[in-house]
């Protein structure tokens, strides 16, 4: 595990905050959530419990990010589902710039 | 020992007494209004038999207990974790009788076992009869077979259920939990277990927060009903998500046994946040901890430089729930 500087630390935050808050805008618009993005937590779960979303939100969500970002989504994939970081995290992974 | 009991309840099934936890009721034609006016979900849209996960909070929104709440025929069950059981009872005692409701503490009287791994299920529907299958999370039903009443929760990412039990049966329903969970390699197991399984799902309890925290920095937004009216704390909360100078974040943290809570996190030199609890994962196999870090930093992929009484190490930022857990992958 390598140090950030001042200067990466910040890049890094940036670009994951601009990308969590897309992803926000697009939750709260595709499910109509009564939300606001800066009511949603980055580890907030998105179901059970969490935002209460059930599978019909689920495949909503992974046609958004399939349109989005071209990311291709299998069944196996929806274990990475979970909450909004662990969505960025899949997205991040698989973005073709990436592979 | 510790370790062992871990295994048990991320593989098998473990079987915990959860004796220190808070286990109350508030009951009466006014229970809903009062306990509404003190909890921040909105308890007019629960259905019965459901529950919910909330939090109570005082004026200026600071956290005073994180409560799973379930709403019954005749009034609501408040669970809490033993860490902030003796301060919720302590106030809702308090606050309940004043507003028309009647407020009981159901801990010398009721037993609380816990049920919990990727075999709770196979326990269960030995024990309190297969129906116990259909009974969603975050549910409950009077239990005729084992006498008890059985709530579906559960913050470990495994199947979980809870077991509300008068005092004078709690042995005999425990023997019948373990005689008849044998087959699927159920043990009893020490209480303390739960934290490290709570917190690699990033299921919060008090203890893990700082002094005074509010449920922004605290990440527990999903614990807000946002448009509920006379929202305790409310003119903070919304004033808070705008613009919260720190934000709460899960870390990985590189060396075990090299930091602890309250320890501070640095970015080249500059202090810009502290640990407020630390862990062992089994299953990481490093420490993990929470975190609240200035706000601009507060993001996953950020590496810390965290600074230890007698050793110094790197941190970095980790999305939650920190890894699946077999159950999950089961379903």
């Amino acid at each position: 595990m390598n140090s950030n500087t001042l200067q990466e630390a910040r890049e890094i935050a940036a670009r994951r905050r601009d990308l969590s808050d897309w992803f926000k805008r697009v939750l709260i618009e595709r499910l109509s959530l009564q939300l606001e993005p800066e009511e949603i937590a980055n580890d907030s779960p998105l179901f059970g419990s969490g935002l209460g979303l059930d599978s019909v939100d689920a495949l909503e969500i992974a046609i958004a990010v399939e349109t989005e970002f071209g990311v291709s989504i299998t069944d196996e994939d929806l274990h990475a589902f979970r909450s909004v970081n662990t969505v960025l995290d899949f997205i991040e992974e698989r973005m073709p710039e990436n592979v | 020992m510790m370790k062992e009991s871990y295994k048990l309840a991320r593989n098998n099934v473990a079987l915990l007494n959860l004796q220190t936890d808070g286990r109350f009721r508030v009951s009466g034609p006014d229970a809903e209004v009062a306990l509404n006016q003190l909890i921040s979900v909105d308890l007019e849209v629960l259905s019965f038999w459901k529950g919910v996960i909330g939090l109570f909070l005082t004026e200026t929104a600071n956290i005073m207990a994180i409560a799973t709440i379930f709403k019954c025929e005749d009034g609501f069950y408040i669970f809490t974790e033993a860490d902030s059981a003796d301060d919720l009872c302590q106030y809702l005692a308090a606050e309940i009788p004043t507003r028309g409701a009647v407020f009981e503490d159901l801990r010398n009287s009721h037993e609380w076992l816990s049920v919990l791994g990727p075999r709770a299920q196979d326990v269960m529907s030995k024990s309190a009869g297969e129906d116990i299958l259909g009974l969603p999370y975050l549910s409950f039903e009077e239990n005729e077979r084992l006498g008890v009443t059985l709530f579906r929760m559960g913050f470990c990412g495994e199947f979980e259920y809870r077991l509300l039990i008068p005092v004078d049966r709690g042995e005999a329903v425990a023997t019948l939990l373990l005689e008849g969970g044998a087959e699927f390699g159920i043990g009893q197991v020490s209480p303390e277990i739960m934290h490290v399984l709570m917190l690699e799902m990033r299921s919060l309890t008090k203890a893990d927060l700082p002094e005074n925290s509010d449920p922004i920095q605290a990440g527990l937004h999903w614990m807000i009903s946002f448009r509920k009216e006379s929202l305790r704390g409310g003119e903070v909360i919304h004033k808070m998500k705008l613009a919260a100078a720190r934000q709460s974040l899960m870390l990985r943290i590189d060396q075990s046994g090299c930091v602890t809570k309250g320890d501070r996190l640095q970015i080249e030199g500059q202090d810009v946040g502290f640990l407020s609890c630390v862990v062992y994962s089994p299953t990481l196999e490093t420490d993990i901890g929470l975190a609240f870090i200035d706000q601009e930093f507060a993001q996953n992929g950020v590496s810390f430089d965290a600074k230890g009484r007698n050793c110094n190490t790197k941190a970095m930022g980790a999305s939650a729930p920190l890894f699946v857990t077999k159950t999950v992958q089961s379903a």
